[in-house]
């Protein structure tokens, strides 16, 4: 009797348990699967309107350094330009005087004065000296074999510093293969200066077999040697004193945008680096938007809109694009002259960053996604789409399979991607996590 | 005795590994019942793609132990136990047919004389004999004829008319004491209050091992849905279904087999007495 009761009772159990998941099943299911919005994905063309910054850049600015200047310590006196500005040939850029002008004139007229004093006491003494002409040839041969040594030395240095860089070996004395057209320049130059050295190593022979004495050969050498120092020490009075006009206004070498200045006024100035930045006015400058912070491939002739530090408007198009060494990408928006003084000039804006808004559309129809539909970062980028099954009984239902897509473009709200989805139905705005092969209901309303 | 004993210990360990082998099955359901679906559905297709020279693997425990597959027939896809209803409102529908049609007429056949009682009788012990694909066209006929077919109705009412049962019934009937219903005659009774409240409570161990053969049939009907509610998968019982789970494996197989198992054990856990009463009576006829 017991078993009877067990098995009446294991019956009433079960058909009871049966009832109730019969009942039941579908509030359970719907409360434990995850609903989701199903989405059919548009085609279309991009478009996108996004924040960004830029930059006024002057592509064909050149820095300018104080050529004749070198090794001279300056100071600054006064600046009268500043990055941006807009200057015309001849306009005033600064002026400078040379630090310690005075003192370096007086070492070097002290200098002059005692090679003159030098050569005056050789003179004196050797007042009774009365030069031949085989002396005169003498000398004069000579001259030109410290010249051509001088010559043949500067011609060899550059001729070796050049086999050096591009890394040849002269070998048998002849211009080894592969050899630069500067090098073979040099090359030559240097032959020419042997040549001319040999020439008067050759008349220097002919000239020591005049029998010239001792006396009148210490002469001459010491004659040329102080005339030879006046010579200098005057050279150096003269590129000093035309410097220190030069630098009493130094002025721009054309029509164009100083684009930096590394003078201060009031302090001394390194004339072996560059001075200031010049690019000239016929070289427009651009607007060089930093694109590397949105996924957005922004082209040629892509749409732009900027706003200048002033209040000014403008609006242009997208020149040309590239990537910087660094690896960022950036677009260039050329900038008329015009447009400059729309946005307050090119002061105001080198002055600091330009917001810019891009307006991007993209040239070809894809798959436009809401960004809540793509999921991943990097290159590991996919959507879930949603796939009916149909289990062993008839029974359909929603499960989600992993789809990868390569995005496009990016931008707040919108994805595009490449692949053609338009067959599939997107899986999004869930309300729970989801995953591949999770069964999945649709919203209703 | 000491030869008994021996004969005992080897025939009762022969039979405890008989008994073993024949509820391995039983089982191994319930064992698998409990893997997740994913690795059952993975068990499974490994069917018929398995190396004939090495030991087949009967996993003997999952992976990690899961109620998915009670939680997917239950809440998830609720097809197996409307199936299941199927089957019980079959089984249910049947047995009441039979309830009305058998006892009534193996006491007919057992009690009463009347001409033609021996050709029905006949006829009945052929129907017995004659397996279900001999009788299966007229059925058909006859049921669409009467426009059942495709109908529930196409399953319960041939069924309800079981041969086998009204034999095993009439042939415990023809042995009951006749002074019993005699006594009840003259009583006053009548020929139906004889057969409800004397013939029927004294055939009642007949009539349970009845009603538990005649639930396992009906629990078990497969040709007959498939032959008479062609297309009509509403309709059909859990057991015809049964072939479509194994042959797409959706991983719930174990677990739809062992709940279709435990209504069919509790029936038989309830008329276990009257199964082997009512079978040593008949022998002993």
């Amino acid at each position: 009797m017991k078993l009877k009761k067990y098995a009446i009772r294991g019956l009433i159990i079960f058909a009871v348990v049966v009832a109730l998941c019969m009942f039941f099943s579908g509030t359970i299911r719907t409360i434990t699967t995850a609903k989701v919005k199903l989405l059919t994905p548009r085609q279309g063309k991009f478009s996108e309107q996004v924040e960004l910054t830029g930059k006024v850049v002057f592509p064909a600015a050149e820095p300018v350094k104080l050529e004749n200047a070198q090794g001279v310590s300056l100071t600054v006196t006064s600046v009268k330009v500043q990055p941006g500005s807009e200057v015309e040939e001849g306009d005033v850029l600064f002026t400078a005087e040379i630090a310690d002008y005075e003192k370096n004139m007086d070492t070097l007229r002290q200098s002059y004065n005692e090679a003159a004093g030098q050569l005056a006491d050789l003179e004196r003494k050797n007042a009774n000296l009365r030069l031949r002409p085989t002396d005169e040839a003498w000398a004069k041969a000579y001259t030109a074999l410290a010249e051509a040594q001088n010559v043949e030395l500067d011609a060899r240095v550059t001729r070796d510093a050049l086999l050096a860089v591009e890394g040849l070996k002269a070998e048998n004395g002849a211009l080894p293969e592969g050899a630069s057209e500067e090098l073979t320049e040099a090359w030559a130059a240097h032959d020419t200066a042997a040549q001319a050295l040999k020439e008067a190593e050759a008349a220097m022979e002919t000239a020591e077999r005049y029998n010239i004495s001792e006396t009148a050969r210490a002469y001459i050498v010491d004659r040329q040697k102080y005339e030879q120092q006046m010579k200098d020490y005057e050279g150096q009075m003269v590129d000093l004193r035309a410097l220190r006009s030069t630098l009493q206004s130094v002025t721009a070498p054309d029509d164009g945008y100083i684009t930096e200045v590394n003078v201060k006024a009031g302090e001394t100035f390194d004339a072996s680096g560059p001075a200031y930045a010049f690019s000239p006015e016929k070289e427009d400058p651009v607007l060089r938007i930093d694109t590397s912070k949105t996924t957005l491939t922004i082209s040629r002739g892509t749409d732009v809109t900027f706003d200048s530090a002033r209040g000014g408007t403008a609006e242009g198009s997208v020149d040309s694009t590239g990537v910087t060494v660094s690896g960022d990408t950036y677009a260039d928006v050329e900038l008329s002259s015009r447009m400059i003084r729309d946005l307050g000039g090119s002061i105001a804006m080198l002055a600091e960053d330009i917001p810019v808004r891009v307006s991007y559309r993209s040239n070809d129809n894809t798959t436009l996604l809401p960004s809540s539909a793509v999921r991943g970062a990097g290159d590991d980028r996919y959507v879930y789409t949603v796939q009916q099954t149909q289990s062993a009984f008839g029974v359909n239902s929603l499960v989600t399979q992993k789809q990868s897509v390569t995005v496009l473009a990016e931008a707040e709200g919108t994805v595009s991607v490449a692949e053609d989805l338009s067959y599939m139905q997107i899986a999004y705005m869930e309300d729970r996590e989801i995953g591949e092969n999770t069964t999945v209901m649709e919203y209703v309303n | 005795m000491r030869t008994l004993r021996k004969k005992h210990v080897i025939s009762r360990a022969l039979l405890t590994l008989v008994a073993l082998i024949i509820l391995l099955p039983v089982v191994l359901t319930a064992l698998y019942s409990f893997f997740s679906p994913e690795e059952i559905k993975a068990f499974m297709e490994t069917r018929g793609n398995y190396d004939a020279s090495v030991w087949m693997e009967i996993k003997l425990a999952p992976r990690v132990f899961s109620l998915s597959q009670y939680y997917n027939i239950l809440i998830e896809d609720v097809s197996v136990l409307r199936l299941l209803c199927n089957s019980a409102m079959y089984t249910v529908a049947i047995l009441l047919g039979q309830a009305l049609v058998i006892p009534a007429m193996a006491y007919a056949l057992s009690r009463f004389k009347f001409r033609g009682r021996d050709a029905i009788f006949f006829i009945v012990i052929m129907l017995m004999l004659l397996p279900f694909q001999v009788t299966m066209v007229p059925n058909v006929l006859t049921l669409r004829a009467m426009g059942l077919l495709n109908t529930a109705w196409a399953v319960i009412l041939p069924t309800c008319f079981a041969p086998f049962y009204i034999f095993l019934v009439r042939q415990f009937m023809v042995g009951l004491p006749r002074e019993i219903l005699e006594a009840a005659e003259v009583d006053g009774a009548g020929t139906f209050r004889c057969f409800i409240h004397v013939a029927l409570p004294v055939c009642r161990p007949i009539l349970g091992a009845a009603v538990a053969l005649s639930f396992a049939d009906c629990w078990n009907l497969v040709e007959q849905p498939l032959t008479y509610l062609a297309g009509q998968t509403q309709l059909m019982p859990l057991s015809v279904m049964f072939n479509q789970l194994t042959e797409n494996p959706s991983g719930v197989e174990f677990a739809g087999a062992a709940l279709y198992i435990l209504p069919a054990l509790l029936i038989y856990l309830y008329f276990q007495k009257d199964i082997l009463s009512g079978i040593q009576l008949t022998e002993l006829k």
